[in-house]
């Protein structure tokens, strides 16, 4: 009788371990990733064409625009965006729950003001049209110009036109001037464009992060971490066999290598280490960059309100399991 | 089978209905996949050719607007589903316009694109056919849609020129589809051995443990004692509860009854020294009890169950009958085995044994399977009987068979003898000092005298004589097989008396002293008609009573008749040789003739005239002389004086014409030694011819003692005697002797003589008799013809000589001598 109850006891024991196992183990998502175009983005697509990442883990979706990201994040198609902070402000401030897992790098031209070829100064665009994606960056340039040029926004025609869309609307001819990034600054520059200004002169920086939802990085920490390990290792590829990635990526964006080789001119990699220093502190230096960035967004209209507790958002575990292990 | 039925519950029905359960959720569990597979299947075919129509719309505008990034926005941000693995716009050249993978764009579409069929192509855009396809195989769902992607003027046709691909992969929501069903199936699974455990839980509580103790306080070793049985059960198992308690006690207060009646019988066989045995026929095995073992000096291990363990430690002459009570038993006659037997036991001797044994129980045929019984070793019960029957039948002082046994006896020799038409007899015999020694010279002194009493009496016995001692001084002997002839037994007994009385006569010498006794006994013959054992012994004792005043002074038979008789014998033997002595006997002599009436011899015949008696018949008187041996004498006499008278007569000058003088001689005489020397020393002596002597002798010497007779015969016919058988006809008539013995005349007995005329039969006898001496050469006398017709038969039919009353009465001497000489 003992024995029995003794075995039906180790059956017990048996049976809810399968459950766990089963419980840990039901099927799972592949981790859902998605990137607008841009220069150290696109390290990303190239760790997936170098298979770095399994296809049923990682699932990557090309974006055309910033916009795009923001509203596939927004809705929850995406775990894990690559975006600009005044962008993840912008997804703060909506109430969507996130962490700030590394920061990739800053642009340092890689934003700007392209006219047609006519146009020759700043001052030459008053009472001419701008397209630009309402963004912060495009809004900084902008702020940047009004006070360089004394134009406002009463003196100019401002119109909203998406990163993908520049191309066809600067062929089109109907707009003066456009705030792109990289790529399509360098296409637009092939086309003739004429640079006015670019981030560079921009006091604030503007920073690319990685972010990620926030349930998602607790159930898939080592999933986002191997992602991490891995774009920094097509980084490394990028800086040991440039012409092989260059290349690779030129395929996918369609364009030049040489072109796209300027494009990564334009923009500064944070390395691992470095990310993880902006990140840690308090205030951290994102932090500080974060309250300036939403400070001016506010002002600017483009932010409800500003978000209170930035460093909350920040996680640095991701970024030490990267380096350290 | 055992090995199941003794699974527990606790295992069986949770087996059960867990592999029942298993089975029918396995079922359910399959068709339930089958079915949200196929809802699966629907729902995003619906899914997808909801996409594909969108995108036809939005992408149309967009690209007839020459939107081209907008239309590429739309195709990005609608692949934003992870199964999307493919969305292109491919146009008439077969060139990827848009695709939600950026470097595909402007690709060849048949390389870049998986699963794309690029024949379709022109089926789309001309027929503007909408193609959903399932690969079964990638589980890939495939639309090619008709896309409209250049504007055509102001023309109301539609010109497709392009179209949508689309390839969504079921993989993933099948997987989790597959890990939802798995997962459901698991915690149902964990819900229904969960239940189960709870089962097992209260079967455990409710069932199995209350019907566990019942069934520990089942063990029978328990049960001699009250056990207690808990009654708290629910619903049934307490009524079950209840009901065994009941029966329990039962059980336990029958078990006690049992247990002591057990020992009750084991308290008696073992105080009886019984050994017990139980004889399994089917099995063929028997247990032996230890005491049945030891009853015949084995130990508990030197013998096995087998029944020939028993059987062939029987005595051989007990077997039989242990056999024949067994099988009587068997068959039903006998409701009891009973047997008593000798085993032999370990050291080779016999023990008597009572067996005793029932069969319990039979097969269907009514053959017994099983025996049940028990050994009593009666040994000394046995030597105690033997004993007592020893005593019983034997005398203790005189080692002779007592009182009972002589009865027995008795009885057995009486039917003997009736049977075999013999007569015996029965002595008493009572020694008359006995009691006055016995009282005055002490018991002992009487018992060694009585036992040198027994062992004379002994001494006289032959082989089939029986002795016995009854009270005192009393002996009996009983005498079997005397003889066929009453008083001739009665003879012999009494000779046989005469020989103990003079043996008892001797003197004892008992311890030094020396005793004579005088005894007395008593006689009667058996068989007695209606007369049983007792009744002859107590005749016997009566006679003894008489023998005081009785002719043999202490000897007397209870039959007064035959000790006159014998008395009237011996009187008549001793006249005989007293006639002998005082010459009372004389010879007389009838003539013989022939046929003419001539004398030519005569018969000898002896003649007694006693002086008190008068004439006395030679047939009184020749018989006693024979049985006695007196004959000898009388023979002799007979011859001698015959002898005398024939040559005294010759001195006289015999006429020639007497041929025969002829003399009767009995068996006996003729058989006696020294026969033929006294003829021959008479014949020297008297010097009387021989030639003229013709002894008549019996055919039944001849028939006797044929070659004795012979012998003698022929020695006498040397010194020229005849011989003539006498009474020839009586006897055997035997022809064979005629032709070998020395015989001349045959005489024809007077009995056929006597009824010749009356009886034809005796004429042809007769007539035979003569025809057949004729033939022989032999001389033929007719005796006792009485009668001329008588005689004139004989003559004719050629008989030559003549004897009796017609032609001459025996007569004496004197008148003889008177006929013979007158003629001449």
């Amino acid at each position: 009788m003992k024995l029995s109850l003794l075995r039906a006891k180790r059956l017990t024991a048996l049976l809810f371990s399968l459950l766990l196992l089963g419980a840990c183990s039901p099927y799972e998502r592949p981790l859902t990733v998605g990137a607008a175009p841009w220069p150290n983005f696109e390290l990303l697509f190239l760790a997936k064409e170098l298979n770095y990442l399994p296809e049923e883990q990682y699932s990557l979706f090309e974006l055309p625009s910033s916009t795009s990201v923001i509203q596939a994040f927004q809705t929850g198609k995406l775990d894990v965006a690559f975006l600009s902070l005044d962008e993840v402000l912008t997804l703060i401030a909506l109430g969507i729950d996130l962490k700030v897992v590394s920061v990739i790098d800053q642009s340092t031209g890689g934003d700007a003001l392209l006219v047609k070829p006519e146009i020759k100064n700043l001052e030459s665009l008053k009472w001419r049209s701008i397209g630009y994606e309402n963004k912060a960056a495009g809004a900084l340039l902008l702020d940047e110009v009004f006070t360089l040029s004394g134009i406002n926004n009463q003196t100019i025609q401002l119109f909203e036109v998406k990163q993908s869309e520049a191309k066809d609307v600067y062929m089109q001819g109907n707009i003066d001037g456009l705030i792109v990034r990289e790529p399509e600054k360098q296409q637009l520059l092939q086309l003739g464009a004429r640079e006015l200004l670019n981030s560079n002169i921009l006091q604030q920086r503007i920073t690319h992060l990685i972010v990620v939802r926030e349930e998602i990085l607790r159930s898939k920490e080592p999933q986002i971490t191997y992602l991490l390990k891995r774009f920094y290792e097509a980084y490394d590829y990028y800086q040991l066999h440039p012409r092989d990635a260059l290349t690779t990526i030129a395929v996918r964006l369609q364009m030049y290598p040489y072109l796209l080789e300027e494009s990564f001119k334009g923009t500064q990699f944070i390395q691992p280490e470095d990310a993880l220093l902006r990140l840690s502190g308090s205030p951290s230096n994102i932090e500080l960059q974060a309250n300036q960035l939403s400070n001016f967004m506010t002002q600017k209209n483009m932010l409800g309100k500003i978000p209170d507790n930035f460093n909350s958002m920040i996680s640095t575990r991701i970024l030490e399991s990267v380096i350290y292990e | 089978m055992n090995n199941i039925n003794k699974l527990s519950l606790n295992i069986v029905v949770p087996s059960i209905v867990f592999i029942v359960f298993f089975f029918l959720q396995g079922a359910v569990f399959f068709v339930e996949y089958q079915q949200a597979q196929q809802k699966l299947y629907k729902e995003k075919a619906q899914y997808i050719k909801g996409i594909a129509g969108n995108l036809q719309t939005t992408l149309s505008n967009s690209l007839m607007r020459l939107e081209k990034a907008q239309a590429q926005n739309v195709v990005s941000e609608t692949a934003l589903d992870q199964n999307f693995k493919s969305i292109a716009v491919v146009d008439h050249n077969q060139q990827i316009v848009l695709s939600n993978t950026l470097r595909k764009k402007y690709m060849f579409a048949k390389l870049q694109l998986e699963h794309y069929d690029g024949q379709l192509l022109n089926q789309v855009m001309e027929k503007n056919e909408f193609i959903f396809q399932y690969n079964q195989y990638s589980q890939d769902l495939i639309v090619y849609a008709p896309l409209q992607m250049l504007s055509k003027g102001n023309s109301l046709n539609r010109k497709f020129n392009g179209l949508i691909f689309i390839r969504y992969s079921l993989t993933s929501a099948i997987t989790e589809l597959r890990y939802e069903a798995l997962f459901s199936l698991i915690k149902i699974t964990v819900t229904l051995l969960i239940s189960l455990f709870v089962l097992i839980y209260i079967m455990n509580r409710f069932i199995i443990l209350p019907l566990n103790k019942l069934a520990k306080s089942t063990k029978l070793s328990d049960l001699n004692n009250q056990v207690e049985i808990d009654q708290s059960g629910l619903g049934e198992i307490g009524v079950l509860q209840h009901t065994y308690a009941a029966l329990s006690e039962e059980v336990t207060r029958n078990l006690n009854a049992l247990s002591a009646s057990e020992q009750r019988l084991l308290y008696a066989l073992s105080g009886a020294r019984d050994g017990v045995w139980d004889w399994n026929i089917d099995q063929d095995s028997v247990y032996y009890s230890e005491r049945w073992k030891e009853m015949i000096g084995f130990k508990q291990d030197e013998i096995d169950d087998s029944i020939e363990e028993w059987e062939t430690r029987i005595h051989y002459d007990d077997l039989f009958l242990v056999l024949k009570e067994l099988q009587e038993h068997f068959t039903g006659k006998k409701s009891f085995f009973e047997s008593t037997h000798r085993i032999r036991c370990h050291n080779g001797e016999y023990r008597w044994i009572l067996s005793r044994g029932q069969t319990v129980s039979w097969d269907a045929n009514g053959l017994p399977l099983r025996v049940i019984g028990t050994n009593t070793d009666v040994s000394n019960y046995k030597k105690s009987q033997e004993t007592l029957s020893y005593q019983a039948q034997f005398d203790a002082i005189t080692q002779l068979p007592n009182r009972s046994q002589l009865l027995v006896n008795i009885e057995q020799e009486s039917t003997r003898a009736k049977h075999n038409d013999l007569y015996g007899a029965i002595i008493f015999i009572e020694c008359n000092q006995y009691k006055s020694i016995s009282d005055l010279q002490g018991n002992y002194r009487g018992e060694a005298l009585l036992y040198a009493i027994a062992r004379r009496i002994e001494e006289c016995k032959t082989g089939p004589d029986f002795v016995a001692h009854l009270s005192g001084s009393e002996f009996v002997a009983i005498l079997p097989d005397l003889h066929q002839n009453r008083e001739h037994a009665a003879e012999m007994a009494l000779e046989f008396t005469k020989k103990l009385d003079k043996n008892l006569k001797g003197i004892f010498d008992i311890e030094d002293e020396e005793i004579t006794l005088s005894c007395a006994f008593g006689i009667e013959l058996f068989p007695l008609i209606d007369c049983n054992a007792k009744d002859i012994l107590r005749q016997s004792q009566m006679a003894l009573k008489f023998s005081e005043n009785n002719h043999f002074s202490n000897i007397s038979f209870f039959a007064k008749e035959i000790e006159e008789t014998i008395q009237a014998r011996h009187n008549m033997q001793k006249k005989i040789q007293h006639g002998l002595d005082n010459n009372e006997f004389s010879l007389y002599f009838q003539p013989r003739t022939d046929a003419s009436g001539q004398l030519i011899g005569a018969e000898a015949l002896i003649r007694w005239f006693h002086k008190t008696d008068g004439w006395i018949n030679p047939a009184d008187f020749i018989p006693i002389a024979e049985d006695s041996g007196l004959i000898y004498s009388l023979g002799d006499w007979i011859v001698k004086t015959a002898f005398e008278q024939l040559a005294q007569w010759e001195m006289l000058g015999l006429p020639e014409s007497f041929t025969t003088l002829s003399i009767n001689v009995s068996p006996k005489q003729l058989l006696q030694v020294g026969f033929t020397d006294s003829i021959q020393h008479y014949l020297e002596r008297t010097q009387a011819d021989a030639n003229l002597i013709e002894i008549e002798i019996t055919e039944s010497v001849l028939i006797t003692h044929k070659a004795l007779a012979i012998e003698k015969l022929n020695k006498l016919r040397k010194l020229g005697i005849c011989f003539a058988i006498d009474d020839f006809g009586t006897g055997y008539s035997s022809f064979s002797y005629l032709s070998v013995l020395p015989v001349s005349t045959l005489k024809i007995d007077q009995s056929f003589i006597e009824n010749l005329m009356q009886d034809n039969n005796q004429k042809v006898i007769v007539s035979s008799i003569i025809n057949m001496a004729e033939s022989l050469k032999l001389e033929v006398v007719a005796e006792g013809v009485e009668s001329e017709e008588q005689l004139q038969f004989l003559i004719e039919n050629g008989c030559t000589q003549f004897q009796g009353y017609l032609v001459g009465t025996p007569m004496a001497k004197q008148d003889f001598q008177t006929l013979l000489f007158k003629k001449q």
